[in-house]
């Protein structure tokens, strides 16, 4: 099938196509699913390549499943999610010894946000966000990336993390409270003006 | 707006932008996941069962060889039935051979005859 013709396609369709031999489905699946199994990946590991090695798994065991996929089971996505979820939960039990990213290692921000370009401070900002993070404990830090950086629903989330909705709700809520007590102290360095003063 | 509320804010913010910020696929990961999944796509015609038992191919191409699995039976079946009437000789069977054999005639012609004289003659003409 062209391509221009698959760029509307559903996910799932294009999964049944690839099964069916259209290499063009291939290509168009992992475009759209890749990015995002490697940037929640990489939230959750705070390691590049160990999140590539994830990401490229996960896809694996989808072109693995394609041919035996039911319709309306799930959502091709949400499936990817929760592979890889726990490749990455997997992986994080595995560490033996995981020298953790803390708030300290973020770069001193007090002496370079104020004359920094204003790149840089986005990048210190999301060096700082994945250090928070990585603070988090691991269900929290799942669900407040699912939530408020891949954009899932709730309901989506529950079917990632096979939990109730209930539990997305009050992961994400512990979580985002957690993450915003642990960035309180950096506004200024972040380059976020004090309203309060 | 509280400081709290500030805080907050912030914190939509920041993850707002990492929505963005996520980090690309290198060429590399790409190239990986691709061969990936050339290498596990159904062939056209292959059916959606891509892993077959190790044990079912090669009676499948046997199968192949006499066009299909019914007529495998079938040649199967004709050659117990012959092995079994081989091997077991039944008495119909022994009776009907010996009858056949007894009332054949033999009869032996002489193509090229032996006698000698005969070409001698051929050749003094």
């Amino acid at each position: 099938m062209a391509r221009d013709t698959l760029a509307e396609v559903p996910d799932e369709t294009l999964l049944v196509l690839y099964a069916r031999g259209d290499a063009d489905a291939a290509r168009l699946l992992m475009q759209r699913l890749l990015p995002r199994v490697l940037g929640y990946a990489a939230r959750l590991l705070s390691d590049r390549s160990e999140a590539e090695d994830v990401a490229q798994e996960a896809m694996l065991r989808l072109w693995r499943v394609a041919p035996d996929w039911r319709s309306g089971k799930a959502q091709v996505a949400t499936w990817v999610y929760r592979v890889t979820t726990n490749l990455c939960t997997d992986r994080l039990r595995g560490r033996t010894r995981r020298r953790s990213v803390t708030l300290d290692d973020a770069p001193d921000l007090a002496d370079e946000a104020m004359g920094a370009e204003a790149g840089l401070i986005a990048t210190d900002r999301m060096t700082a966000l994945q250090a928070a993070l990585d603070q988090l404990p691991e269900r929290q830090r799942q669900a407040v990336v699912l939530r408020h950086i891949e954009g899932l629903t709730n309901p989506q989330i529950a079917m990632v993390m096979d939990i109730g909705v209930e539990a997305v709700e009050s992961l994400t809520s512990r979580g985002k409270r957690a993450l915003t007590a642990l960035l309180a102290g950096q506004r200024t360095a972040l380059g976020y003006q004090d309203d309060e003063e | 707006m509280t400081r709290n509320d500030t805080a907050v804010s912030d914190v939509d913010a920041l993850l707002a932008g990492a929505r963005d910020e996520g980090p690309l696929p290198s060429d590399a990961l790409i190239a990986r996941v691709m061969a990936d999944a050339v290498a596990l796509q159904p062939r056209p015609g292959q059916g959606v069962s891509w892993e077959k038992p190790v044990g079912a191919r090669w009676l499948d191409r046997l199968a192949a060889l006499f066009g299909g699995g019914g007529a495998l039976a079938g040649v199967s079946i004709a050659l117990m039935a012959g092995l079994f009437i081989g091997i077991s000789r039944p008495e119909p069977v022994v009776a009907l051979t010996q009858a056949f054999w007894d009332e054949t005639q033999s009869e032996t012609v002489d193509l090229f005859p032996a006698d000698v004289a005969l070409w001698e003659e051929a050749t003094d003409d």
